[in-house]
């Protein structure tokens, strides 16, 4: 029988300074270099040579630096005993921007207004899409040569890639179309399809003949259009990227509405398992009933038989939830959907948190929580 | 008539973003902010001038977002969380209502540069609907949709009339959550939006506009015809465009522009879809318009968009 409540980590962690300011020319203090050697100690890494690469001024070590930041979190991930690891995402600049900037037909304009006086930068694709430079698989043979533990790849969908770039080349292509509606649908579909077939598509051959075997899919922009059509739109998107492909297939999705997302996953080919966001609209409080899992029945209830990951601990609060807590909400969702079928997670990456201190704790209470859990049932 | 009309809140300049940045780390002051702010907004009048745009709104560069200035003085109104604004990677802050509300002073007032708004113009300026603030308050007094967006009326009836004796000859209500998919108005429910429109426009000589976005305005635009409004806005970029034959409110806003995504529209192609649209109406005036706030671009290219609507309408004018 296969191990109960297995655990991983959802994507990302935050990147220390030595590894920013070692991409970025950037001066590298005392400090930064007395984070990665208590790091290093804690994970009992040889750190060394990371130290010496360092305090080295010559320029040409980015990848040696961002191989480091990637081994470190390995290794953490390692040590606390998860059971599929991967980089923290240390390979990627940030989820979007990492392919867009691998791509050809885009281009990112200045910036434009998030909320208040913060911004962020958004991509227009103006001409059609084409892969450019391998963006995923240089990673995944990196870490198939350093990890310990099984490995998950997670991987920006083509949803949330169309859903966060201006589209001006397929809108351009389609001005045949007099209704602007449909236009403007038109030419999203025509743009999801090529970021599938000329983006995603060969990449995510590359990785399955590397020997990936479980590619998570990140799409946090799904549901963010709450209408059929869009809906839709995602589930071919989906059918069509993983047709196909020996290999098993997870959604992530957070911060989003369940609802809506529940009425389609059943849709989705070759997805084995969805990793959710249920533990931030669930109370940290000990001995009540975990009942904020309870819309994982709207899926049950459309028909979806994968299995679940619906998130453990929190991502936007550092409060560190007991491994009792984390146990409670396991064997909850267990009684809905079966031991088998429940899997352990977070909500989402982790690089909300400022440095690795706050994820290292709540991780160590999510694995140990996971075997409280086990031990409860067998 | 043909006119032409931008549906809310300009992009800031880059310039004035890196100000901005500066300021929310500490190393701008208040009034040097103050002054990049004016520097940009007679930008963003001067350009809507030059483009001939028929109705002049100030760019509204100082709100944070549509709701902000009622959050911040409104009686018995606060600040509340962050949130994602309806289906875009933007985001607003809620207001919490804790107790009945109140208009105190003129909420608007102080995020404007009145001085650099030319007398002569059509004024415009952008307000929240009721419904849109109902939808989007955390209601931790009324507990009552209609209550609340009554009250909140009151006082944006009261806010109006303060910005009519400051000049304003059109008011336009924002309304994206009365056609949004997840927040429309259920049409049980229309007759209340008829009421709280009526509380707002009681005794104005104002134009208003109730301007939908983000959304299908189909299902409602009928009604709209007998609401106390003197015009409807439709993002077209959300709206069938045979969802507008035979509407007879005094005027129609096509949001034709899409402000929510960074292409150059063709003039040429856009002046034979209004063309078309123009047949089928019976109405006779119609605005040119972006479909929304254009706040989701860059200042570059919204005033490149602005330009091409000055093109369709000058077009427009010459084939009348």
């Amino acid at each position: 029988m296969n191990k109960l409540f297995q655990t991983y980590e959802i994507g990302s962690l935050a990147k220390y300074n030595w590894r920013l300011k070692g991409i970025l020319n950037g001066k590298i203090n005392d400090a930064d270099v007395a984070e990665a050697e208590a790091w290093g100690k804690k994970l009992n890494i040889d750190y060394e040579p990371l130290i010496k690469l360092l305090k080295d001024k010559e320029s040409n070590k980015k990848q040696e630096i961002i191989n480091w930041s990637a081994l470190y979190a390995v290794r953490m991930f390692e040590q606390l005993g998860l059971d599929y690891v991967y980089t923290g995402e240390q390979w990627r600049e940030e989820m979007y921007a990492h392919v867009i900037k691998n791509l050809t037909g885009f281009e990112f304009s200045g910036w434009i207004k998030s909320f208040d006086y913060r911004y962020f930068r958004k991509a227009a694709v103006v001409d059609r899409v084409h892969y450019k430079n391998p963006f995923y698989i240089d990673e995944f043979n990196y870490v198939k040569g350093i990890a310990k533990h099984k490995l998950k790849v997670p991987i920006t969908g083509p949803y949330t890639l169309l859903d966060w770039s201006f589209n001006e080349f397929y809108d351009r292509k389609n001005t045949s179309i007099k209704n602007l509606k449909d236009r403007k649908f038109a030419a999203r579909r025509e743009f999801i399809n090529d970021i599938v077939d000329e983006a995603l598509y060969p990449e995510f051959k590359k990785l399955v003949d590397a020997g990936a075997k479980w590619i998570q899919i990140d799409e946090p922009a799904i549901t963010t259009q709450p209408n059929k059509e869009e809906m839709e739109m995602f589930v071919e998107a989906w059918n069509r990227l993983v047709k196909g492909f020996n290999c098993t297939f997870s959604l992530h999705n957070c911060f989003s509405d369940y609802k809506l997302l529940a009425r389609y996953v059943p849709d989705l080919k070759n997805c084995s398992q969805l990793s959710l966001e249920f533990a931030n609209r669930d109370t940290i409080k000990p001995g009540v009933i975990r009942s904020a899992y309870d819309d994982l029945k709207d899926f049950e209830d459309n028909g979806f038989r994968g299995a679940y990951a619906p998130g453990f601990i929190a991502v936007h609060t550092d409060e560190v939830e007991s491994a009792e807590v984390i146990r409670d909400r396991i064997l909850y969702v267990a009684g809905l959907v079966g031991n088998e079928r429940t899997w352990i997670s977070p909500d989402c990456g982790l690089r909300t948190r400022e440095n690795w201190d706050i994820p290292y704790s709540k991780l160590f209470q999510m694995v140990k929580g996971a075997d409280l859990s086990r031990k409860a049932v067998e | 008539m043909i006119g032409s009309s931008i549906a809310g809140a300009l992009p800031r300049p880059q310039e004035l973003i890196s100000k901005t940045r500066s300021y929310d780390r500490g190393k701008l002051t208040e009034e040097e902010l103050d002054t990049a702010f004016k520097t940009a907004t007679a930008i963003m009048v001067k350009t809507q001038l030059d483009a001939g745009i028929t109705l002049i709104n100030d760019g509204m560069l100082r709100r944070q977002d549509l709701l902000r200035p009622f959050s911040t003085h409104l009686k018995n109104v606060e600040v509340g969380p962050m949130l994602r604004w309806f289906n875009n990677n933007t985001f607003y802050k809620a207001p919490l209502v804790k107790g009945e509300i109140e208009w105190k002073d003129p909420a608007t007032f102080g995020e404007m540069y009145m001085d650099l708004l030319p007398k002569s113009s059509e004024l415009k300026v952008v307000l929240p609907a009721p419904y849109t603030f109902a939808v989007l308050a955390h209601d931790g007094y009324y507990k009552n949709k209609v209550k609340l967006m009554n009250a909140f009326s009151e006082s944006l009836n009261q806010e109006i009339k303060e910005l009519e004796k400051k000049g304003f000859k059109h008011i336009q209500l924002s309304d994206p959550a009365i056609v949004y998919s997840t927040t429309k108005v259920k049409q049980s429910d229309l007759k209340t939006i008829a009421k709280a429109l009526e509380i707002v426009t009681d005794g104005i000589k104002a134009k208003t506009i109730l301007q939908t976005f983000f959304g299908d305005a189909e299902p409602i635009l009928n009604d709209t015809q007998n609401w106390a409004i003197d015009s409807v806005g439709v993002d077209l970029y959300d709206t069938n465009l045979s969802a507008l034959k035979r509407f007879k409110v005094k005027a129609l806003i096509l949001g034709v522009i899409d402000a929510r995504n960074s292409i150059i529209e063709d003039p040429i192609d856009l002046t034979k879809i209004v063309s078309t649209i123009i047949k089928t109406l019976e109405t006779d005036d119609i605005y040119v318009s972006t479909n929304c706030d254009m706040d989701f671009l860059t200042w570059d290219k919204a005033s490149e968009k602005i330009n091409v609507i000055k093109k369709v309408v000058t077009e427009l004018r010459r084939n009348q």
